[in-house]
This record gives C-alpha cells, sequence and structure tokens, in this order.
C-alpha cells in the first residue's frame, strides 16, 4: 500500500487499517505537516527579513544625509543658526569665521521615551544629581 | 381545576426529573459540571470572558424540556394526488406540499450556526488580530521557528489519539487543543468533528487557564539555571511600514501555500492591519472590544450548549482531556527543546525560557515565561521576547489547522 492509498484511507476508513498501519500513517500526517508548518513559518521570516532589508536601507542613507546636512543654514531661526554655529566651531576648536553652514535640517527625533528619561538622568547627575532629582 | 394543575406540574423539569430520573442524571450532572465550571470562572478566575458563558450554555442546554438547542421543526401537509397532472409530477418527484405549521428551534440553535458554519471563530481571530502587536515578532524573526515548534505537541496528540481508537477527524481536532488556540481548536472541531465540540472546547479553554500551573514546572525540568538567566539583547523598534506590511504579506503568503488557513490567517491579519495602518481607528476598535465581545458572548454559550449530557459524559471526553493536557505539555516542552538548540548556534543569546510561549495562548503563555525568568533574576525582563514566539504560536496553530483540514477535511 503507498503513502497516498494510507492517507485516503485513514480520511475516509480508518477501521480499515491494522494498528501498525494507523501508526505509520500518523506519523507520515506528523512529519508531513510539521515539515509544512515549518517551511511556512521559515517563508514568512525569510520575507520579515527581506521587508526589514530593503525597509531599512533608504533610511541609513537619509541619516547619512541628516548628518551631513547639519551643517546648513536656516533663514528663519537666526537664534539657533548662530547657536549650532558656535557649538560646531567650538567643537572643531575654530572660530566661525572659518565655517561656512550651507543648510540647517531639522532631523526626525527617533528617540524611545526610554532613551529620553535616560538622557534627562544623565543632565541631572551632572547638574548636582540628588538635588535637581528632588526638585523634580 | 384540578386537571389543569396536574398538567402544570407535568410540565415542570422537576416532575421529569423526579419520575424518571434514569433518563436525566446525566444532565443533572452536566448541571453541577456547570456550575463547577463558573465557580472557577467567578471565583479562580480561570479564563471568565469564555467559561463563564460555556459554563451557561451548559447549564442551559441541560435543563429538562428547556429544549433550548432543538431543531426548527416543520410539519409538511401533502397534498392528494387527485389529479392525472398531478401523478405526472409525481412521477418526476414534484409534489404539493404546504408547510403546515412550523416549530422554531431553540435561541441557541440558531446562535450555533455562527460555529457550525465556522462564523465566528475566524471572527474571533479579527479580534485577536486587532489586539494583536506583532513588532516583536517582526523585529526578531527567528521566533518563528519556536512558533512553529511549539505545534509538535499537535501532531504528538495526533498520533496519540489515533491509538485510542479515534479516527483522523477526532485526532486532528483533539490534537489542535495542544495549539492552545481555543477558536482554532472550535473551527476544526465544527469543520471535522462536530459532535465532539463540546468536550474540545471545554478542554482547550481550561488548559488555557491552566497555563500558569501546567507550563513553568515542564520549563525548569527542561532547563538550567544557567539558561534561565540568560538575558537577551533589547529589539530593535519596528518601523510603522514594517507593521503594516507584515500583516498584508504574511495573509498572502500563506494563502498562497495553503489556501485552507486563509479564513483563520485572513481574518487575524486583517485585524491586525486595521490597527497597524493608522486610518481605520473606528474599525480597530469595534473588532477588538464590542464585534469581539459580542461574538464571544454567541460562541461561548452556544459552544457550552453543545455539552449535553450524552455527549458529554463519555469516556471519550475523559480521552479529550487526558490527550489535551498531553498536547499542551509537548507543545511547551518542543518549544524550549528548540530554543536550546537554537541557542547553541545563535549569536545573540535566546533564553529557552521564551520557547514555552510558543503555544498561542496569547498573552498568558508570554507572562509565564517573563514571571519564571524573572523567579531566576528579577532583572530580566522577556515579556515582549517572549511576545514573539507568543504571536508566531498563533500563526503557527493556524498553519496546522489548514494542514490537518486539507488531509482531512
Amino acid at each position: 500500500m503507498n503513502l497516498t492509498n494510507l492517507l485516503d484511507l485513514m480520511k475516509t476508513d480508518i477501521t480499515a487499517l491494522t494498528k501498525s498501519e494507523q501508526l505509520i500513517a500518523s506519523l507520515v500526517v506528523t512529519l508531513l505537516s510539521m515539515c509544512i508548518v515549518f517551511v511556512v513559518l521559515m517563508v514568512i521570516m525569510a520575507a520579515v527579513k527581506i521587508m526589514t532589508k530593503s525597509s531599512s536601507k533608504p533610511k541609513k542613507e537619509k541619516e547619512q544625509i541628516i548628518v551631513k546636512e547639519d551643517i546648513k543654514q536656516d533663514e528663519d531661526n537666526k537664534e539657533i543658526v548662530a547657536v549650532i554655529s558656535s557649538a560646531i566651531a567650538c567643537a572643531l576648536n575654530t572660530t566661525t569665521n572659518n565655517i561656512v553652514i550651507k543648510k540647517i535640517k531639522k532631523s526626525e527625533n527617533s528617540d524611545t521615551s526610554w532613551s529620553k528619561l535616560g538622557r534627562i538622568e544623565q543632565m541631572s547627575s551632572m547638574l548636582g544629581g540628588y538635588e535637581y532629582d528632588k526638585k523634580i | 381545576m384540578g386537571e389543569v394543575v396536574f398538567n402544570f406540574i407535568q410540565s415542570t423539569g422537576i416532575y421529569n426529573v423526579i419520575t424518571d430520573f434514569g433518563m436525566y442524571y446525566k444532565q443533572i450532572i452536566m448541571i453541577g459540571v456547570g456550575c463547577l465550571l463558573l465557580y472557577l470562572a467567578i471565583n479562580k478566575g480561570f479564563e471568565p470572558l469564555l467559561l463563564v458563558p460555556i459554563a451557561f450554555g451548559m447549564i442551559l442546554t441541560n435543563l429538562p424540556l428547556s429544549d433550548i438547542m432543538s431543531h426548527p421543526q416543520t410539519l409538511l401537509n401533502m397534498h392528494p394526488i387527485d389529479s392525472k397532472e398531478a401523478a405526472m409530477q409525481a412521477q418526476q418527484g414534484i409534489w404539493a406540499v404546504d408547510i403546515k405549521n412550523k416549530f422554531p428551534g431553540g435561541l441557541l440553535h440558531y446562535l450555533y450556526q455562527g460555529d457550525e458554519l465556522g462564523i465566528f471563530p475566524p471572527l474571533i481571530f479579527m479580534g485577536v488580530g486587532a489586539m494583536t502587536d506583532f513588532g516583536p515578532l517582526i523585529a526578531n524573526p527567528k521566533s518563528l521557528l519556536l512558533g512553529a515548534a511549539a505545534q509538535f505537541g499537535i501532531f504528538f496528540t495526533f498520533i496519540g489519539a489515533i491509538f485510542f481508537g479515534f479516527d483522523a477527524q477526532a485526532a486532528s481536532s483533539i490534537g489542535i487543543i495542544g495549539g492552545a488556540d481555543g477558536p482554532t481548536s472550535i473551527y476544526l472541531a465544527t469543520k471535522l468533528k462536530p459532535e465532539l465540540l463540546g468536550p474540545i472546547a471545554v478542554a482547550a479553554y481550561s488548559y488555557m487557564a491552566l497555563v500558569p500551573i501546567i507550563q513553568p514546572p515542564i520549563m525548569r525540568a527542561l532547563t538550567s539555571e544557567e539558561e534561565r538567566n540568560i538575558v537577551m539583547d533589547q529589539l530593535r523598534p519596528v518601523s510603522k511600514k514594517e507593521k503594516i506590511i507584515f500583516p498584508i504579506m504574511v495573509t498572502i503568503i500563506v494563502s498562497l501555500i495553503l489556501p485552507s488557513a486563509a479564513t483563520l490567517i485572513g481574518m487575524l491579519m486583517l485585524g491586525n492591519l486595521f490597527k497597524e495602518c493608522g486610518v481605520t481607528d473606528r474599525l480597530s476598535k469595534t473588532a477588538s472590544n464590542e464585534l469581539m465581545n459580542i461574538v464571544t458572548i454567541f460562541l461561548g454559550i452556544s459552544v457550552g450548549a453543545t455539552a449535553t449530557g450524552e455527549a458529554f459524559l463519555t469516556w471519550q471526553t475523559f480521552k479529550i482531556f487526558a490527550l489535551g493536557v498531553i498536547a499542551f505539555s509537548i507543545g511547551t516542552a518542543s518549544g524550549v527543546i528548540l530554543a536550546k538548540i537554537m541557542n547553541k548556534f545563535s549569536k545573540n543569546p535566546i533564553n529557552p525560557l521564551i520557547g514555552s510561549a510558543g503555544v498561542s495562548a496569547v498573552p498568558m503563555a508570554a507572562r509565564v515565561s517573563n514571571k519564571v525568568g524573572q523567579q531566576e533574576n528579577p532583572g530580566n525582563f522577556l515579556l515582549m521576547h517572549a511576545m514573539g514566539p507568543n504571536v508566531a504560536g498563533v500563526i503557527g496553530s493556524a498553519v496546522a489547522a489548514g494542514v490537518l483540514l486539507s488531509l482531512f477535511g
């Protein structure tokens, strides 16, 4: 008896099978079904990985652009421009005369609330720690 | 006057039970079982949202003479064959008939149509989808393998059920209890073996309520203290775009490979898409609240009503309960074991405790993983990591149900 017949009989009239045939048939069902379940879930897994890769690529490029574009100009907020340019000058150990800011672009804040909280805690500890906490 | 009173007394359930106790004792036991389940649900908090309607349906259907689950009856008045024309038509099998009188069926019979025709379980799945966050799964797609491993319980029990003398359809319906997924169990049972629906639904929901008791000993037995202490790397944040693409992608992939799983997966993912797409807030709220609650009431009470004394108080029920707990335990164990194996090959450490969450039972199984992990190391938060295998388990058991449907449906 081949496997197709065995499964057919199992579906329609299981009593026609002997105990050992029933055992073989159910083992075949188990093996076959688990393989299908694993294959389907692995296909989904692969698809998720592909989706993740394709959606994260442009994001990286964007981030790089943002970093580069950080040193550029925005006419509306002169104060912010002044602060940013002096900060850059300070970081580069030079004066504001030596740098030209072409465009400043606001980068999207992708921080989670956890990292924001972490930063606030860091800042508060630098600002005198315990007393600052108490004020909050 | 005396006769009227006597007739009334004769029509009461009490009179019938007393005079014909041999016929009704099973019903009385089932009313007791229903009350016990109500006690467990209300006082002990075992899956109350489902066990309360199921147990009440069980009580209602077993009350003598209530006929709450009875089929509708139609009396046909056949016209006599009094003409040559009528005789010729009768020869062709056409008879003139009037519907003489119609006795409507019991209320729960009509509600049960929602189960029998496979409508309610997929609707519940839609609500589940609208409440599920697939983020942890997308962030760590390997969780899908753990969700698949936990389905071993289903097929191991399938073999056990065949060995116990059940046919393939019954064995499939019993095995699916190991998926720890109530709607899937009900869906499969109504499609393959409706007469076992009562015991299967009660077993599935009872074991889901018992997840915190059944799983921890198995998890501890299979893992070392060191393994339980493993702290996993934080999951990356998942973008909204990924969360929107995921349900559409999974529906298409699964339905193309396994069309019989399309109903369950499709509704699960539709619910999830409502939640994630951001433009259908109202639909998402309805699917996860009002609709879900309405369907839960109808499904619960009508499934409970299938547990009549004759159908429930049999050796089969005991076998189903025994096989159900085996299915559940094997599912838990196989998830933990695969997580241990994966841990050997993975760059990032995997805490094997999250493998047990591969049996569906969302989010209870994930909470149990977290709790057992925190017993070893109170600073170890496994909940989000366990949610990955947990929701993968829902997809996995729907796929397993689809496979069994295509083999034996």
